[in-house]
């Protein structure tokens, strides 16, 4: 296998049938090596645990003992930067034309990237669209992984493999969620100025 | 370090998870949308695979590879979130 063969995989967006089972192949890796949890979102608890001092109980527990969880989502970083950014698509995401369509109709003429540039960046931060996709919808994750004890890593993908039933309604929910999400409100914060 | 090999497995799952578009705002879009069969494809692989790997490790009592027991994903109830 010559180099530019190898550096052209790196470069061109994966499909669906080499990240699906790369990502499902990360389950057992994780237990093999480790005896560890797929998990992602379980780390926002263990950082404020040992970040911010209070006293509150579910707080106070041995966050170093999942250290090994804040490792692992720093490679998540690393990874994303490498994939991202260092490795990133030259080209245009090969989206459906519909979707294409409805970008295009809501300002969005270039689906470069991972997001929209025209969307998330630093001086968008301080207008409304911006803090409510940004600010607002970080919220909301944070809120929602943690009420719901779980991501879509967590739940979607090893509770899920684990057939766990509230795996099970969580990733459900967080599928609704986004549909009627993108159908009903989306629209009208694209159209905010 | 021997928590050292959790950044390296981190940055498979985050080069992955980049490159196969799973964390593409506008691939979640697409999805939202139904509009596209790639994150789908996502899920139909990565699900099976994961369930399929953990049932081969139940079923044949697989060790890690430090010889120890897994410890598989624990029972999840909903009585866990009304407490």
């Amino acid at each position: 296998m010559s180099i530019l063969y190898l550096m052209e995989i790196l470069y061109k967006p994966w499909p669906w049938y080499v990240a699906g089972p790369l990502i499902g192949i990360t389950v057992p890796i994780l237990l093999f090596l480790g005896n560890k949890n797929l998990g992602i979102s379980s780390t926002l608890t263990h950082i404020c645990a040992a970040c911010i001092p209070n006293n509150l109980p579910s707080l106070k527990y041995d966050w170093r003992k999942d250290s090994w969880n804040l490792l692992f989502v720093a490679g998540v970083l690393i990874g994303g930067f490498l994939g991202g950014y260092v490795f990133a698509n030259p080209n245009p995401v090969a989206l459906s034309a519909s979707t294409i369509e409805f970008f295009k109709s809501h300002g969005l003429n270039d689906p470069k990237g991972l997001m929209p540039q025209e969307l998330f960046n630093w001086a968008s931060l301080f207008s409304l669209k911006g803090f409510l996709l940004m600010i607002v919808g970080g919220f909301m994750v944070g809120f929602g992984t943690r009420y719901a004890r779980g991501c879509t890593s967590g739940h979607g993908i090893l509770g899920l493999s684990a057939l766990q039933w509230p795996s099970l309604v969580a990733t459900a929910s967080f599928f609704l969620g986004g549909i009627l999400f993108c159908r009903f409100v989306l629209p009208y914060i694209l159209n905010l100025h | 370090m021997k928590n050292l090999k959790y950044l390296l497995i981190g940055t498979f799952f985050g080069l992955v998870l980049t490159k196969g578009e799973a964390i593409s705002w506008y691939r979640m879009q697409e999805m939202f949308r139904f509009e596209s069969f790639h994150m789908f494809g996502i899920f139909m692989t990565a699900i099976p695979i994961g369930a399929l790997s953990l049932f081969i490790i139940r079923k044949f009592n697989l060790k890690t590879a430090d010889a120890s027991t897994i410890e598989m994903p624990k029972k999840l109830s909903f009585r866990h979130y009304f407490r």
